[in-house]
């Protein structure tokens, strides 16, 4: 068997599990199953395009890339002209306005710091597992995580309730 | 933490779907097979498992024959596949220090390389589906700082090896080395060609406008060489959003040893290909590299500026910077900020690539501003413009990032 056949062997063995970790990844940012699914098929075919250099990064590899690719689109869809209508707005529930809490922050935060949070977060890997997948310190990633956590906590804990003064 | 958002009913992924990646992926990625070199030296580099790989441009009209890895095809490659120049935007592992490494693959047959400090210069021709060099490797021998003589470009070039090539990604081009890679991206006409360094500036005599697509240089050689500029190689032109960073090579130098009267700056005519608009017109020559910090570039590296910027919103004047921005630097790695206890990885501020493909020099001015209300460059991984609203970073005055905040801006140390 050649080196080719090995590869896209190996790929198609580990494409189910990486695709159902990179759609329920990109499905927490987008609310969206259809959305999720094209996303990971995306970030399924990039993954393939660098498979032998994804060695053992190739999970943390595909959550990040599928969570970035949502963030992109999010993006896309906000700079987009949008129609004002005297309708009134209707209202997000909670978990969808969160979502886009989640989403706006993850946007902002630097790259390496989006690439922890994600792992590290959302993914509820522990750090050693995130350094690895990354392929930085430990270290690394308690300094980026500590960093992303103070962000997400900002951007996601509900407002303090208002209180009366006496 | 985020669990409650999880897919409830989440669709198993199904083998057509792999089938399809996978089709799909290998309709982006075109495998070939070239060796570079010959001969027993090369044949004793595969016995040792020296084997590298490179990345070719794809390319639907072209000749290319697909050949997987390890089954021993080889077909024969269209020379025009690699010719041209390749500079590298990224590396196995993270290289410190200036880099400026170019291989040139001239469709005349010559094979031209910059190692950051040496040039290296041989033949190269097409034979039988391997890339051949054809002459022993002619190398400059000028002093260099440690490390150069073991980079990835220099080593390979120099040990003549096996190189596979392998495309997985449109225009990018790729040496391997067992777990060593040095990845090129065609510099098409944004790098400059080939030479010397040299500085430019607005003809005064004949300044552009907005709507000018065109517009005269008057380009510098800043090397020691006897009062003369060499003759001005075609410049790289990288226009962006808000800026058209334009950089000028010339010839290199006939001989070695020259006074250093300083040179007569020769005017080139910069074909943009599109007006300038409301973009700045920026001389790459001043942007991190050894030039940078002379009088060639005392000014900034900003050449020349739209007129409608004077009365629109400056974000530069209404930044809150420290007021001395020598008192930030970049050492080691880190930017170190004076006026507070930030430490900064370099990585944060240029971003991880930009970081391994264009580091600055260590002891290069760094600002970190705050401003307020401000439209500004988006840090580059953001991809286009956006609104971002807390703080930028800058390198020799250039923007190279900026982030927004869910603090509110405030004042260094307020």
């Amino acid at each position: 068997m050649s080196a080719g056949e090995d590869r896209d062997e190996a790929f198609i063995e580990a494409y189910p599990a990486l695709f159902l970790r990179a759609s329920q990844a990109a499905f927490r940012v987008t609310g969206d199953a259809g959305v999720a699914e094209e996303l990971a098929q995306e970030t399924m075919i990039r993954a393939y395009t660098r498979w032998s250099r994804l060695d053992d990064r190739r999970v943390g590899w595909v959550v990040t890339t599928a969570v970035r690719l949502a963030i992109d689109r999010w993006r896309r869809e906000q700079r987009r002209p949008r129609r004002v209508v005297s309708d009134p707005i209707p209202e997000l529930d909670a978990v969808a306005a969160q979502r886009v809490d989640l989403v706006r922050s993850l946007a902002a935060l630097p790259r390496r710091q989006r690439e922890v949070a994600v792992l590290r977060y959302l993914e509820d890997q522990p750090e050693r597992e995130v350094a690895q997948m990354l392929g930085c310190s430990v270290g690394s990633v308690k300094r980026h995580a500590a960093r992303a956590s103070a962000a997400l906590r900002a951007a996601l804990e509900p407002p303090a309730p208002i209180t009366e003064a006496p | 933490m985020f669990d409650h958002l999880d897919n409830p009913n989440p669709r198993l992924p199904t083998e057509g779907g792999a089938r399809a990646a996978l089709a799909e992926g290998r309709r982006r990625v075109r495998r070939r097979r070239v060796v570079v070199g010959g001969g027993t030296a090369a044949a004793a580099l595969v016995a040792l498992g020296i084997v590298g790989t490179l990345v070719l441009p794809g390319g639907s009209d072209q000749e290319q024959v697909v050949v997987d890895e390890g089954d021993g095809r080889t077909t024969s490659l269209p020379r025009g596949g690699i010719v041209g120049e390749w500079t590298p935007v990224a590396y196995s592992a993270v290289v410190v220090g200036q880099l400026n490494q170019l291989l040139s693959l001239r469709a005349d047959g010559t094979l031209l390389a910059h190692d950051g400090c040496n040039d290296l210069t041989s033949t190269w021709r097409e034979e039988d589906g391997h890339l051949v060099l054809t002459s022993d490797p002619v190398v400059t021998t000028a002093a260099c700082p440690p490390g150069f003589d073991d980079r990835e470009l220099h080593r390979i070039l120099i040990s003549e090896p096996r190189i596979d090539v392998w495309d997985g990604d449109p225009a990018t081009l790729e040496l391997r080395s067992g777990d060593d890679w040095i990845a090129f991206g065609r510099t098409d006409g944004t790098k400059p060609e080939s030479g010397e360094r040299a500085v430019w500036d607005i003809d005064p005599d004949n300044p552009p406008s907005s709507e000018s697509s065109t517009f005269t240089a008057l380009v510098t050689g800043v090397s020691c060489n006897n009062g003369i500029t060499d003759e001005v190689l075609r410049p790289g032109v990288d226009p962006g959003e808000a800026t058209i960073v334009i950089t000028f090579n010339v010839a290199l130098p006939s001989s070695g040893a020259a006074f250093c009267p300083g040179n007569p700056p020769e005017r080139y005519q910069v074909d943009l290909g599109e007006p300038i608009g409301d973009r700045r017109l920026v001389d790459g020559g001043c942007e991190p590299t050894d030039i940078a910090s002379t009088s060639f570039c005392a000014e900034g590296p900003v050449r020349w500026r739209p007129p409608t910027e004077a009365g629109a919103f400056d974000p530069e004047a209404s930044t809150v910077c420290p007021e001395s921005i020598s008192s930030l630097r970049l050492s080691g790695g880190t930017l170190v900020a004076a006026y507070d206890t930030t430490y900064v990885g370099l990585e944060e501020v240029l971003g991880e690539e930009d970081t391994m493909t264009n580091p600055p020099a260590p002891d290069t001015p760094v600002s970190l501003c705050w401003y307020e209300g401000a439209s500004f460059v988006p840090p580059p991984e953001m991809g286009e413009p956006s609104v971002v609203d807390a703080v930028s970073w800058y390198v020799d005055r250039l923007p190279v990032g900026a982030a927004s905040t869910t603090r509110d801006p405030h004042r260094p140390g307020g």
